[in-house]
């Protein structure tokens, strides 16, 4: 019951007052600021990464646990009331809250939601308690060529996932990956793609990047289309917020399913929320014994997916903190807070780090439960939050990413690189690139390139490593298909459904 | 979808003019989108596919200028760029193809809603304000810059009260200032007028 001590070591530190006011406190900043439209969980986190400056590392990341928890929780609340997703995996969310909201059932449309997603995080988080230290055991007799083989399998199915088209997702992701070639190569020293910039020796601030491609493009986003695009209604919550015994009924499994589809699909190195998500939808709404109300506001369809969203969300805890590997946006945005404190996930973070990991686990028990607590009665504030006029939000966005950037090196140059990918961000989205495998890319990059020259030292130079070794050619043959799969699955409906319409 | 389009295509004259911003009619006129050639729209994807391909032809470039490290090394500081470069080229190479055959029914689509949903204007004055405000900070100070930054970015978005978001954009200013530098010991530039406390 080693785990069960640790456990408790972790609660009686996260019990501290500190921390408990950090909990706190990350979990009401992260409800507020994503619950503002536009702004997505992994915004959420880049935004507010660097206001956890001043604190030790164990205070900053118990903070982050609160923001990354109580990001999610907001994103459904935009999802039901003004049917924008802040990212793919509250589409789902959209669908059914949405239309709930508009026949005036908003408050157990979001009471389903935040009730849902504490079961889910609650039981994910139990999850990683015991699962976490066993995976960390094993993912310590991993060789660098399968441990590159398994970045090279999050790589493929982030971008496939995320993009309609594995050529856009696979840019981005090269782009991605260039970016972290910036700077002094670490195995032996050689400046890289620096062009005699002293400021770029030290690599490309990540923090900026994350900053520039969410927070700045989407303001831009936000300015480009502010005066032609309709504007978006947020609708009032009509009576109670709460659920009566028939929603009850109606929720109970749902969460439960939800919560067994997410946790498992998005704790393996291959994770993310989107899949996971949609296929408990699917999942409910063949199940229902309402079919007929899908699509016009089934309780089941945001009961559901949203716990199996939160339980995913969980789940990417754990190849990131036992492999150092983030699967998702969002959880790339945490690897930089964990790499800004010179914390390295891993392996052995259970072991060399662990009072702080076991902090980092009991808090995520308690901001869940904060959250439940917090979320119910505030959902009237963050419905007035919603109505903030659009330009004085933006202005406000944009002062705190400035802020944010500034404040990591205290010159502009940082600033300006924040620009740059502000614009960047911009194009990408506005012609079809996902910037999540960019993210990853840059993040992971220079980890993937410590594994892949560490192989191949290991072999004495022979490439052939990654596909001699079973394990490694298995997870490689993976990644293959899951790059290449949705890919030839489309063009094998495409060839048989509609030969007559494809003339040109 | 259609639950989407139907929640936004009902206008709410009350809700903009609450948000002071221009009304629609306003903004409706001279929106060329349905004039626009079939495929005209495209040239952003097909730009965007084309800088991916020159970043990849530079990644490649400048990863030849690596000098490689000591002999007795397997692998050098030059492998992994040449990696990255030749998979940039290759995908770029992909996506130049498919936006210049216009294969994508679905990007055609988006890029045509995209173009006639965009104006160029506010896009290009944000941009021109963070850069003033990138070389305004040092030498004006924190908070007198993002007092008016706040200002002008909700004025570029359409907000008409300028005096009212002067006023919210210097409170906030002032507020981020005495928190982050005085209280958390974070430096923000001063300015030339310092404050007294």
């Amino acid at each position: 019951m080693d785990v069960l001590n640790d456990l408790m070591g972790g609660f009686g530190s996260a019990f501290s007052p500190m921390h408990l006011l950090l909990a706190f406190a990350g979990c009401t900043l992260g409800s507020l600021v994503g619950v503002l439209p536009g702004l997505g969980p992994a915004t959420t986190v880049a935004l507010l990464l660097p206001l956890t400056f001043v604190f030790d590392p164990t205070g900053a990341l118990v903070l982050f646990a609160g923001i990354y928890y109580g990001g999610m929780y907001g994103g459904s609340t935009t999802a039901i009331l003004l049917n924008v997703p802040g990212e793919t995996a509250s589409v789902p969310t959209t669908l059914e809250g949405h239309p709930m909201a508009r026949s005036g059932r908003a408050g157990a449309a979001l009471a389903t939601a935040a009730i849902g997603s504490f079961v889910a995080g609650t039981i994910s988080t139990v999850g990683i308690t015991f699962a976490g230290p066993a995976m960390a055991q094993i993912a310590e007799k991993i060789q660098p060529a399968e441990y590159f083989a398994v970045m090279i399998l999050a790589f493929a199915t982030v971008t496939a996932v995320v993009a309609d088209a594995p050529a856009r997702g696979l840019c981005s992701l090269f782009l991605g990956l260039a970016i972290g070639l910036v700077g002094i190569d670490s195995l032996t020293g050689q400046a890289r793609y620096t062009f005699g910039v002293p400021e770029l020796y030290d690599g490309i601030q990540i923090v900026a990047v994350a900053v520039g491609l969410f927070a700045i493009g989407e303001a831009l986003y936000t300015a480009a289309r502010l005066r032609r695009a309709p504007e978006e209604r947020v609708l009032p919550v009509g009576g109670k917020i709460g659920m009566s015994p028939e929603d009850w009924r109606r929720s109970w499994k749902p969460w439960l399913r939800g919560t067994a589809i997410g946790l498992p699909i998005g704790a393996l190195p291959a994770g993310g929320a989107e899949i996971p998500t949609f296929l408990s939808y699917n999942v409910e709404k063949r199940l229902s014994r309402h079919k007929k109300q899908f699509g016009k506001g089934a309780i089941e369809g945001v009961a559901g997916p949203e716990a199996a969203n939160n339980a995913a969300f969980s789940g990417v805890l754990m190849p990131l903190l036992t492999l150092g590997i983030p699967t998702s946006a969002t959880a790339g945005v945490l690897l930089i807070a964990f790499q800004m404190y010179n914390v390295q996930p891993g392996p052995q973070l259970f072991e060399t780090q662990s009072a702080l990991v076991w902090t980092l686990i009991a808090s995520l028990y308690i901001g869940n439960v904060m959250l439940l607590v917090l979320n119910l009665p505030l959902i009237p504030l963050w419905v007035k939050l919603l109505r903030l006029p659009r330009p004085l939000l933006t202005a406000g966005i944009l002062v705190f990413a400035a802020l944010g950037v500034y404040a990591l090196s205290q010159n502009a140059v940082d600033l300006g690189i924040a620009v740059l990918f502000g614009v960047l961000g911009f194009g990408m989205r506005r012609t079809g690139y996902p910037v999540a495998p960019l993210i990853l890319g840059a993040v992971l990059g220079p980890m993937a390139e410590t594994q892949f020259r560490r192989a191949l030292a290991f072999s004495e130079g022979d490439w052939t490593i990654f596909f001699t070794r079973p394990l490694s050619a298995a997870i490689l043959c993976l990644s293959l298909i899951a790059l290449v799969g949705p890919m030839a699955a489309r063009a094998f409906r495409r060839t048989r459904g509609r030969e007559p319409e494809t003339a040109g | 979808m259609s639950a989407r389009e139907e929640a936004v295509s009902t206008p709410d004259e009350a809700v903009s003019a609450q948000n002071d911003v221009a009304s629609p009619a306003e903004a409706a006129a001279g929106v060329p989108g349905a004039a626009a050639p079939p495929d005209g729209p495209l040239w952003g994807p097909r730009l965007a596919a084309l800088l991916f391909l020159a970043a990849g032809v530079a990644v490649l470039g400048w990863a030849f200028a690596i000098p490689e490290g000591a002999i007795d090394q397997d692998v050098g500081p030059r492998a992994f760029p040449l990696l990255v470069g030749v998979g940039l080229c290759v995908a770029a190479s992909v996506c130049v193809v498919q936006a210049f055959r216009g294969s994508d029914p679905v990007l055609a689509e988006q890029a045509r809603e995209e173009a006639r949903l965009t104006e160029w204007r506010p896009v290009a004055a944000l941009l021109a304000l963070l850069v003033g405000y990138l070389f305004a900070l040092a030498p004006c100070g924190y908070w007198q810059s993002t007092a008016v930054l706040f200002a002008l970015v909700a004025r570029v978005l359409g907000s008409r009260r300028l005096l009212r978001d002067a006023l919210i954009g210097l409170v906030l200013a002032l507020a981020v200032y005495f928190l982050f530098d005085r209280l958390l010991g974070i430096h923000l530039p001063p300015g030339i007028v310092r404050l007294a406390f």
